[in-house]
């Protein structure tokens, strides 16, 4: 029989109408569980050899789901009289009317015994909040006094008095849980507290949340259960907290806390059999290195312009967050449903707002925005943003702190050219050039193309501008052109995503849609999968790479972060290269 | 407008990305599809959710154990054991690492089902179905990925979420069928 069956045999025996159910593991180091109720009291316990009983008592369990075990008990004995304890003496709350009513008392009789009218009494009954002497008046009224102690998260409770003679008070009463007062424990309490106000230096915020609780809980494990390895317990604690004011006063912070978690991890292992090496461990860990050391690396702002879908900005979310190390990251998106397209200033504001606490900002950028208002927006946010894919500033100049990352226009619209030119080669004739561009969109790629387009390779017959976003109207200026064009284009050459696939769904159904090749930007291969079969004349598009646009990103942030990089206008911004790439092979045609 | 009152909206949206990628690293959502299941359902949860009495965590074990079931809700059915195993771990998780604030090990942050805690069969049970014992409440996990998570409720086990498996048997269906044989 194991400790847990010799538990559930204890418990038999005490308690002869308790129901007890024992559920066995599939495996033989597996946890062992049992179920134990009685007079509507319920108890789990769950049990693993060589380990601890752990214990929960339903009725203190936030939720059925997760969490661990809310005490822990050595031995069997321990556990034994905790589970009666919880069995027998435990009582489920109940509202103050149900105390009067179960001890007998109406109404009138405790509204004569507290000197009140009875409506007092009522009205007393149902509140749900009152001064702690309300109740104990309440309390002696009923012949009863009121017991005060907090229940920790460990299952531990510890009787509390108020003001000022607590701790005589405390120590004359009867105590509620055992206490075993270590000798020159108070040494190990200045200890904790050196620690506990290093931690709060270098990070108040969050020490003041912990503070009460921690000190509380720390105070009482002393008191409960330290008795050995005292010393240790307090040179260590001094070390730690010699270690949080280096990181505090060090130039390089992070490597400062990379060093007080390799000292502290040596520490650990060296004292892991100590109690107070226990202790101490569980003290750093409510310090929570990681997360200084998280605040101790910049902290950079990822805006996007509501929840786009797009790969790229997964992709280079992934990568900040993962490879490059901020750990501490935030994505600030605006998240109306239906906006795809939103203010961008709307997010851009929140910097100096709710997102102040932060070292940069990658910004994916929209063109058609306010530029004045975005320059002033980024001069005062001050520190490093990155805009990727859009340069956001038409053709002026980014602002001091502002660097632009994004693909290179005009070599995609060199390749594109170059790609017209091996065409008319290969048909051995000279080229009709339909250009599809939008004017508010890199109005620099039709631009480079038309300047790269060599004359004697091509003719470019018609600049179809279109200046709206909505894909309706361009897709009827698109068909409208297409219906009768004069001349038939051999090529298209559509500026965008959009464009390509508005052009291609108006040019799909013309009886002279096999002669027309369509190059676009980006995107094309989805438009050609839904094509029906035999529609399979040649697409193209410039896509970006985005993986090394990505890398480059990460990069200029770190540099931006490091102030190595260059501040002039011409040096802030870095262009990637990008690569025609057909859609869908159709026969041995060359691309470019 | 905000998720929530208690937990930070970068909080909150870092959370709904990350649970898409978990989402659609279990084939469960599509890219194509958007993020607005996902994100009505988060914003639901949080706009009840409260902060813990004690502890570091932005809500409650409950609220969190809410958005478990929220994403296991959101997945496709599992076709094996081990997918519906992974989803549960997988799913718990994603919302520990983003609203428990507690590293693996700390006490009071929730776990899936382990080997550990699998639990002997006994006759009454099928073959098909695997029963992972925890605190209060159970999973089980039938071998075509039916999963269900039972609750210790007041004595009595209660089903607090239900999912059939690819072949649309729920875990009732399997032990039924063990308990015919």
């Amino acid at each position: 029989m194991n400790e847990l069956g010799q538990l559930e045999e204890r418990l038999r025996q005490a308690l002869p109408s308790v129901r007890l159910t024992l559920t066995e593991p599939a495996a033989a180091d597996g946890v062992w569980w049992l179920d134990i109720e009685y007079e509507g009291r319920r108890v789990v316990v769950e049990w693993q050899a060589g380990r601890a009983f752990g214990i929960t008592s339903e009725a203190f369990a936030d939720t059925p789901f997760g969490v661990g075990p809310e005490e822990m008990a050595q031995g069997i004995d321990e556990a034994s009289d905790r589970i009666m304890g919880i069995l027998t003496r435990s009582v489920r709350p109940v509202p103050l009317a149900e105390v009067r009513k179960n001890r007998g008392f109406s109404q009138q009789e405790l509204a004569r015994r507290l000197d009140l009218d009875q409506a007092s009494v009522s009205k007393l009954e149902r509140r749900h909040d009152m001064l702690i002497s309300t109740l104990q008046e309440f309390g002696s009224a009923m012949e009863a006094e009121l017991e005060q102690a907090f229940r920790f998260r460990d299952g531990s409770r510890h009787p509390i008095v108020l003001g000022e003679g607590a701790a005589a008070r405390v120590s004359s009463a009867q105590p509620l849980v055992r206490r075993r007062v270590a000798a020159g424990h108070d040494d190990e309490i200045r200890g904790f507290e050196t620690v506990a106000r290093a931690a709060a230096r270098h990070d108040p915020e969050r020490f003041l949340v912990l503070l009460p609780a921690y000190t509380q809980r720390l105070v009482e494990s002393l008191l409960e259960n330290t008795t050995a390895g005292r010393s240790q317990a307090v040179a260590w604690a001094d070390t730690v907290a010699q270690a949080f004011r280096h990181a505090k006063e060090a130039q390089a912070p992070n490597e400062a806390v990379a060093a007080l978690e390799d000292t502290v991890s040596k520490l650990l292992t060296r004292y892991s059999s100590l109690r107070a090496g226990n202790l101490l461990a569980e003290v750093f860990r409510s310090l929570r290195p990681a997360e200084m050391r998280a605040r101790a690396k910049p902290r950079v702002a990822v805006l996007v312009p509501g929840f786009s879908t797009d790969r790229f900005i997964k992709s280079l979310l992934s990568r900040v967050v993962l490879k490059a190390g901020y750990t501490d990251w935030l994505l600030n998106a605006i998240t109306h449903d239906s906006a795809r397209h939103i203010n961008e200033m709307e997010v851009l504001s929140r910097l100096g707002s709710d997102v102040s606490d932060i070292d940069a900002a990658i910004v994916f950028s929209f063109p058609h925005i306010d530029v004045d208002e975005l320059r002033r927006l980024v001069t005062s946010f001050g520190k490093p943003v990155v805009f990727v894919d859009n340069y956001p500033f038409d053709k002026g100049v980014l602002p001091g702190n502002a660097w632009f990352v994004g693909s290179d226009n005009a070599q995609g619209a060199s390749e594109v050219a170059e790609f017209v030119k091996t065409r008319a080669d290969i048909l051995q004739r000279k080229l009709k050039v339909l250009v599809i561009c939008d004017t508010r969109l890199q109005m620099e790629r039709q631009e480079e193309f038309k300047k790269r387009l060599d004359p004697d390779a091509a003719d470019l017959v018609e600049e179809l501008r279109v200046t709206t976003f909505n894909a309706h109207d361009v897709g009827n200026r698109i068909a409208d052109y297409v219906r009768n064009p004069h001349p038939v284009p051999d090529l298209i050459f559509a500026t965008s995503d959009d464009l390509g696939h508005a052009a291609v769904a108006a040019i799909v159904d013309r009886e002279y849609w096999e002669q027309v090749s369509i190059i676009s930007w980006d995107g094309m291969h989805d438009v050609v999968r839904d094509l029906p079969h035999g529609y399979s004349r040649f697409i193209a598009s410039v896509q970006q790479n985005r993986e090394r646009l990505v890398d480059k990103v990460v990069e200029v942030v770190d540099r931006a972060l490091r102030g190595d990089i260059p501040s002039s206008p011409d040096g802030r911004k870095f262009l990637v290269e990008t690569k025609l790439e057909k859609a869908r092979q159709e026969s041995s045609e060359g691309a470019a | 407008m905000e998720a929530s009152r208690v937990v930070p909206e970068p909080v909150v949206v870092q959370f709904m990305l990350c649970a898409f990628e978990f989402l659609e690293s279990q084939g469960s959502i599509a890219l194509s599809d958007g993020l607005g299941p996902l994100v009505s359902m988060v914003r639901d949860v949080l706009s009840k959710a409260e902060p813990p009495s004690d502890g570091p965590s932005w809500i409650r074990a409950r609220d969190r154990a809410e958005l478990v079931i929220g994403l296991l809700r959101l997945c496709d059915e599992r076709a094996s054991a081990g997918a519906a195993f992974r989803l549960v771990n997988g799913a718990v998780e994603v919302v520990e690492d983003h609203f428990s604030r507690l590293s693996r090990d700390e006490d009071g942050r929730m776990g899936g089902p382990e080997e550990r805690f699998r639990v002997k069969r006994d006759a009454s049970m099928s073959s098909r179905v695997a029963m992972y014992r925890h605190r209060l409440h159970a999973t089980l996990i039938g071998e075509n990925g039916a999963l269900e998570i039972r609750a210790l409720v007041n004595g009595e086990w209660m089903t607090a979420f239900c999912k059939p498996g690819a072949d649309w048997k729920t875990v009732d269906d399997l032990l039924g069928e063990g308990a015919n044989r």
